[in-house]
């Protein structure tokens, strides 16, 4: 009954008005940059990062946890009606989601996106809220060298997982952990790779890779290709926004299995919820076959409904990941991490001691901001949409200012607006070799952690490695680790194989 | 991934993922320097500050290396390229409706014929084609960009931001016109407002403000 009275501790904090307000402005600002073609929910919190400094801690994680579902239903949305999944995670829901879009089935599909997300973020939230303290206990008997596999885990199943091959995926973990030793290192004071320039003493800000990675490397690719005619049509998408009877009956049942895809994958770190979307897709269809009118391929109801419930259980989840073990399992997270580090917040196991406040009003607002998006969304989806008919030389300029604002406004320094630069046209190269970006947020925001907790490892054993895999804990996760490897191989070629054509 | 499996298709280096290689082993260079101009102060316990870079800068040398041999081996032209959705952003290859233009055209027929294939390889043409970068353009935004970076501090930031809009939109293919400026205008100034207005972030005023 200790979650129950912390939770309603939690409601109480954020159904104050003005904490209510963050949770609509945050899903606002959120849909309306997760709309954005080429911008998803990670972009959506790196650019709205700089906006929650003026707020207390707590109003800004409660307009966070609006942001993030805000931004990944603004995923769903251009996935749906323009085909361009914002993220990787929506990728899954474009090939029925748009296809029911283009049988006049538009404002359906929106509103089994909505519903889907719902369900598959509630029951994620509500399992985080009720094992989040137990996973906070587990927690406690993490030392550094567990810490140390947790990151290690993290940094090699994001590479390996998300990218199409090995070795893009190592050469972006290792332009992460690059920009991450830029700076003075905690242990000894040394100053790093600082080449005299005093604005790198503090380090490589998160925000300035993360924005400018993903979004000014959007802008890069876009006047990249610029003189390429527009092919994308957007799907008007008026009339009813509900489900009928039988869409429903068709719809709960794969919004749950999706549920349960989704949920595990929120805790392992293998870069957010591609996986989970696919295999969702992939049973939908394989259930469909069986069937004896088979729908996929005309615009499946089942086959939008899953990997938009999966996608949300895992993005729940992996908050739970993060809240307990400080460990971000997806780009979105991992950014999220870098909010807490703003607000010199550490999340882990102590952050249910020391800011349990926080902590509940957070789970808290997580319920809350499913509630407002829902009834943000189901209504007004098409209006949204409404947001992609803006010319793109205007969208994309309105983003490079965007940027550059977001930027500046946190840092103040000419010095960064450079680097934002600098790595905006890394992340245009980067995307060109379909080179993934997420192991670089990974490691830039692990990275520090990592080399701290094998700093103090070794520190304890005198030099000794063994001690790295001393402990039963520390050698369970890199057997996990090695089973999630092959387990993912397997996975990524029938994947490969279940996509409709 | 061995020259006995490609057959007659020859290869090409592939030109996306080379700069990418690039890049790695810049970095690498820059941390070998880095870490050989290191002061690392002699209170400094075991290990060291310089432990966990090092292991960075051997993985990005190895990193590197691979991925630039891969880059120069280059993909094989053949119609067997497996086409999968682009995985880590955003954008699934958007099919091209009516006359693609003749600079991707020249270029894919230029393409097709120094890869010695003709019919099969049609998609795979299509699919390089869309890879061609328009380099002026991309200089247009950067240099754009610096001058922003550099007239921010002095000008302040309605004046830099409205020129930077107003600059990439016409880099991005709009017409220059009156109305693209007052657009312009309007969205820097309204960031000014709500940001440093309401929120309280802090924008340069420059030299307007000190009016």
């Amino acid at each position: 009954m200790d979650v129950l009275a912390s939770l309603a501790d939690g409601f109480a904090t954020a159904f104050s008005p003005i904490n209510l307000l963050w949770v609509v402005v945050g899903a606002l600002l959120g849909t309306a940059v997760g709309v954005l073609p080429g911008l998803g929910s990670a972009m959506a919190v790196a650019l709205l990062l700089p906006v929650t400094y003026s707020l207390d801690p707590t109003g800004a994680f409660i307009m966070f946890a609006g942001i993030y579902y805000g931004g990944l239903f603004g995923d769903s949305i251009s996935a749906i009606l323009l085909n361009t999944p914002g993220n990787s995670s929506a990728i899954a829901s474009t090939f029925e989601g748009h296809k029911m879009a283009l049988t006049g089935r538009a404002p359906q599909a929106l509103a089994t996106a909505a519903l889907g997300a719902f369900t598959g973020g509630l029951l994620a939230t509500v399992l985080v809220a009720f094992l989040a303290p137990s996973m906070a206990v587990l927690a406690t008997y993490f030392g550094p060298a567990e810490f140390f596999a947790l990151a290690l885990f993290a940094f090699v199943a994001t590479s390996a997982v998300v990218a199409d091959s090995l070795v893009k995926g190592l050469a972006s973990l290792v332009i992460g952990l690059a920009v991450a030793v830029v700076g003075i290192e905690t242990q000894s004071g040394t100053s790093r790779f600082t080449f005299g320039v005093p604005d790198f003493l503090d380090g490589i800000d998160v925000v300035v890779v993360t924005v400018g990675l993903l979004a000014l490397g959007e802008v890069f690719h876009r006047a990249s290709l610029a003189h390429r005619p527009e092919a994308e049509t957007l799907i008007r998408s008026g009339g009813r926004p509900f489900l009928s009877r039988g869409e429903l009956r068709k719809a709960l049942p794969a919004w749950l299995r999706g549920t349960a895809f989704g949920l595990p994958f929120g805790v392992i770190p293998v870069g957010g919820s591609e996986i989970p979307t696919f295999l969702a897709y992939g049973n939908e269809r394989r259930i469909d076959r069986r069937s004896r009118k088979p729908e996929f391929g005309q615009g499946a109801i089942r086959g939008l409904a899953a990997p938009e419930a999966a996608g949300n259980a895992t993005s729940g989840t992996a908050m739970g990941a993060l809240l307990t073990l400080g460990l971000p399992t997806s780009a979105t997270a991992a950014i999220m991490l870098a909010a807490f580090q703003q607000f010199g917040l550490q999340p882990g196991p102590l952050l249910f001691e020391r800011d349990s406040e926080l902590a509940w009003a957070l789970i808290a607002s997580l319920f809350v901001g499913l509630v407002v998006l829902l009834v943000l969304n189901l209504p007004f989806a098409p209006l949204w949409a409404k947001l992609l008919l803006i010319p793109r030389p205007f969208l994309y300029a309105g983003i490079t200012l965007f940027c550059v604002m977001g930027v500046y406004s946190s840092s103040g320094s000419v010095v960064d607006v450079v680097l934002l630069l600098a790595f905006g046209l890394l992340g245009m190269l980067m995307r060109r070799a379909d080179v993934p970006v997420a192991p670089v947020l990974i490691a830039v925001i692990l990275g520090p952690l990592a080399e701290t907790e094998l700093t103090r490892t070794l520190t304890i054993s005198e030099g000794d490695p063994s001690a790295l895999v001393a402990s039963p804990i520390s050698i369970a996760l890199y057997a996990v680790l090695a089973l999630t490897l092959v387990i993912t191989a397997v996975n990524r070629i029938r994947t490969r194989r279940s996509i409709d054509a | 991934m061995s020259a006995t499996t490609a057959g007659p298709a020859r290869r090409h280096v592939d030109t996306a993922a080379l700069p990418v290689a690039l890049v790695v082993l810049g970095v690498a260079v820059v941390l070998t320097v880095g870490l050989v101009t290191m002061e690392v102060p002699s209170t400094a316990n075991a290990p060291g500050p310089r432990v966990f870079p090092i292991g960075i800068t051997v993985l990005a040398y190895v990193v590197g290396a691979v991925l630039l041999v891969q880059a120069l081996l280059g993909r094989t032209s053949g119609p067997s390229h497996p086409q999968r959705p682009e995985p880590t952003h955003h954008q699934r290859p958007e099919p091209v409706e009516g006359p693609p233009e003749t600079h991707d055209d020249e270029t894919g027929l230029r393409r097709a014929q120094a890869a010695g294939v003709t019919e099969p390889a049609a998609a795979e043409v299509e699919a390089s084609a869309s890879r061609e970068v328009s380099w002026p353009r991309v200089a247009l935004l950067l240099g754009l960009l610096l001058v922003f970076a550099l007239v921010l501090e002095p000008l302040g930031w309605l004046l830099s931001a409205t020129g930077l809009f107003f600059g990439v939109t016409v880099a991005l293919g709009a017409r220059p016109r009156l109305r693209t400026l007052g657009i312009a205008i309007i969205l820097a100034a309204g960031i000014q407002l709500v940001f440093a207005g309401l929120l309280g972030l802090a924008l340069l005023t420059g030299f307007i403000g000190g009016l």
